[in-house]
């Protein structure tokens, strides 16, 4: 299997905004606002702005193309 | 596990569990009295506008600066347990790095908080973390990194008492350090003993590096303001202009014949006169150093520390 390796610059935003993500989902008891779920929101879209430039490359896309 | 006893009623004091959120709301209420060392920015402190880099997201649990060290402070608060403190601070770091300029901002304009100019504030951070529980590991690790991570505990328990505790950096010691310090300078000054400084004691019998190095230190001080931190195996000198050099001492017998290498983040690609490595790689990575600055430099003689004084006053000069 082709492996991604992640920049160390990415690899650390990421781990920094899992780890928020993390905090701000809590458990079965952690109640929400809605400031709370723009902020989840954002994340995920910040997430996956990160990961997205990874699946842009040529590479990416030759090895996606020839599933 | 800390416990409390009453003599008065006669029994333990039960432990209160609280939200992360009600530890925020005391620690703010109370700012002046559990942290007085350093000045208070904002609590869930975010980055606002469309001017922010790709990872930005999420809110600093309480923002503060460090009036002493000119850095700025994350709290970051546990209700349990927290691990990978380090890490933590690693990523910290990189956060205020890349946003420093909006945070810089939005703490002076929005929060109306008198800081230093610009350009004074180092971007190191420095990072306090408040948990239920460490593990040992992590308080070893913290422990030797000085003043870059301070641990403390804390435990919440019935009749409104909170209990914390530094695990290390606690500002008291410090006062206790700083006091020793004094009264031995004082004590030699009586007895007629010559002073040696932690740097005489770190430069040893290398009187080259000693010399090269008094020079260096010399010329920063009449431009900025320095701190000086003696660690085991190298010289920390933070300035005012966001720079900070990492200073380790040689013999001159070492295969560059250097007597001084001196770490810095200042581009000196283009000298002709300077021995130097640059540590990054083409990946992005750094070779290991003992300082964390892109650059060594090495110094052999006076003639080359004049050089790389040169490109610090021109960085200077570029930044104003």
């Amino acid at each position: 299997m082709k492996q991604i390796n992640l920049s160390e610059k990415d690899y650390k935003r990421l781990r920094r905004l899992l780890r928020y993500h993390e905090k701000m989902y809590g458990n079965e008891e952690t109640a929400w606002s809605f400031q709370d779920l723009v902020d989840l929101q954002e994340i995920g879209t910040e997430i996956a702005g990160i990961l997205t430039s990874y699946l842009k490359t040529k590479n990416a896309k030759d090895l996606l193309n020839s599933k | 596990m800390p416990r409390i006893f009453s003599t008065q009623s006669k029994k333990f004091l039960k432990q209160i569990d609280k939200s992360e959120l009600e530890l925020n709301r005391f620690l703010t209420d109370n700012w002046s009295l559990l942290f007085p060392q350093y000045t208070y920015i904002s609590n869930e402190f975010k980055l606002e506008g469309n001017v922010r880099s790709k990872g930005s997201s999420g809110r600093i649990d309480i923002l503060a600066f460090n009036p002493k060290t000119k850095r700025f402070v994350v709290f970051e608060l546990k209700k349990d347990f927290d691990r990978n403190v380090n890490e933590q601070a690693s990523d910290y770091r990189d956060f205020i790095e890349d946003n420093f300029a909006e945070i810089y901002l939005q703490s002076a304009q929005k929060y109306d908080v008198s800081l230093p100019k610009y350009n004074e504030i180092s971007k190191d951070v420095e990072v306090i973390v408040l948990s239920k529980y460490f593990s040992q590991t992590d308080i070893d690790r913290a422990k030797k990194r000085k003043e870059i991570i301070t641990l403390i505990r804390y435990f919440w328990f019935e009749n409104e008492l909170f209990l914390y505790d530094y695990l290390n950096n606690d500002p008291d010691d410090l006062i206790e350090k700083e006091n020793t310090e004094k009264i031995k300078k004082i004590k030699s000054v009586i007895e007629g003993k010559p002073l040696i400084s932690e740097t005489d004691i770190f430069f040893a019998k290398k009187e080259e590096s000693k010399k090269l190095y008094n020079l260096f230190y010399d010329f920063l001080a009449s431009i900025t303001d320095v701190t000086v931190t003696v660690q085991d195996t190298k010289i920390k000198l933070e300035t005012n202009f966001g720079q900070r050099f990492s200073v380790i001492g040689y013999s001159g017998k070492t295969g560059r014949k250097s007597y001084l290498q001196i770490n810095t983040d200042i581009d000196v690609l283009g000298s002709q006169k300077l021995i130097f490595d640059d540590r990054l790689r083409p990946d992005g990575t750094k070779k290991g150093s003992l300082g964390s600055e892109r650059y060594e430099v090495f110094i052999q003689n006076e003639d080359q520390l004049s050089e790389l004084m040169i490109f610090v006053r021109n960085f200077i000069q570029n930044q104003n």
